[in-house]
């Protein structure tokens, strides 16, 4: 079951987002200040899957929150909640990664479709990331390929798969000696390696 | 029984007095998605423990605001103010503005009813109400 952490001084918008996920089988815990729910969560980051969060709050504002959790490099997916906001605003939001918004009010269906698209985001990203990366080295366009891995490696530091395609990058720019480094570091972080050294040969 | 077609209805009420703070509420506890306005932010303790919802402090008569509660997208308004002209303007605004298909407004003056109607807004008239309830009292076969 999902752990979600939501934060609104509102009571309405608690408890309506406690109803609307209630029937999604989510476990909520639910906070009035991003004070309170920062010490929480740093307490047990590894709990909560997602973060709900008001941008007008008393105190420290949700805009806050996301900067000191992502500070922390932490990854969370996080949905912003807010009545009208300033464009300035929003652009500042989407320049963190894995964040989405939804504006006041919202329906349930609303809520259920960004938090479902929020908690399968990272990997569709990676995966459509890798396909680009793939296509473009195929066609020869190496300088958008490179911007498609960089953004791999951000979404997934430990996977062997953003290692293989730099091999392949830098073997065609004919940076040998780079390129065999990714590959080793490829291999290093692959439990497949064998299967990948045979067809190497 | 609850009728399928009439889950998870967007309704706007426009005036959190004690008619709409109760619909709100129960509106709300069944699982219709609603947004409260009213320009009086104390209006907002009408409302239940049960309601679930949105409220908008802000003055309905002015697009904005309308605007904010997403208006375009309701499935029913009910404009409950204190005042006929007003509910009258907000209903115009709603209908002929923003399009929304169900209206439904709050008149007092029996005189005044006509006129909603002629624009295609549904009436409550608790004045109305009132008058044919007690005559049934006087009148038997009243009807």
């Amino acid at each position: 079951m999902p752990d979600f952490l939501v934060v609104d001084d509102e009571r309405n918008v608690r408890f309506l987002i406690e109803r609307f996920l209630g029937d999604e089988s989510v476990k909520i815990d639910s906070f009035v200040s991003a004070e309170e729910a920062l010490k929480i969560f740093f307490n047990n980051e590894k709990k909560y899957d997602l973060i709900i969060t008001d941008i007008k709050l008393p105190g420290k504002s949700g805009l806050d929150l996301i900067r000191e959790i992502r500070k922390e490099g932490i990854d969370i997916p996080i949905l912003i909640i807010s009545a009208y906001v300033k464009p300035e605003v929003i652009s500042e939001l989407f320049k963190f990664e894995n964040v989405d918004y939804l504006s006041k009010p919202f329906t349930k269906e609303e809520l259920i479709s960004k938090v479902k698209n929020l908690l399968e985001k990272p990997k569709e990203t990676f995966d459509r990331l890798l396909r680009e990366a793939n296509e473009y080295i195929k066609k020869g366009d190496l300088n958008r390929a490179e911007k498609s891995i960089r953004q791999m490696f951000k979404f997934a530091p430990s996977s062997p798969a953003p290692h293989y395609l730099m091999y392949e990058l830098l073997k065609r720019r004919g940076n040998r000696e780079l390129a065999l480094r990714h590959l080793n570091a490829a291999k290093a972080l692959d439990p497949n390696k064998e299967k990948v050294e045979k067809d190497e040969k | 029984m609850r009728n399928k077609s009439k889950d998870n209805l967007y309704l706007v009420i426009i005036g959190c007095g004690k008619v709409g703070a109760n619909v709100a509420s129960r509106a709300s506890s069944i699982g219709h998605n609603v947004v409260v306005i009213d320009k009086d932010e104390k209006a907002f303790e009408n409302l239940t423990v049960e309601f679930t919802g949105f409220t908008i402090f802000g003055d309905a008569t002015e697009k904005d605001v309308l605007m904010e509660a997403k208006i375009d997208r309701a499935d029913y308004v009910f404009v409950l103010t204190e005042d006929d002209n007003t509910n009258f303007l907000i209903s115009m605004a709603c209908k002929y503005y923003f399009a929304v298909k169900k209206v439904i407004a709050r008149v007092y003056e029996p005189d005044n009813i006509q006129l909603f109607r002629e624009y295609d807004v549904e009436v409550i008239s608790p004045t109305v109400l009132a008058i044919d309830k007690l005559s049934d009292f006087v009148v038997g076969d009243y009807k």
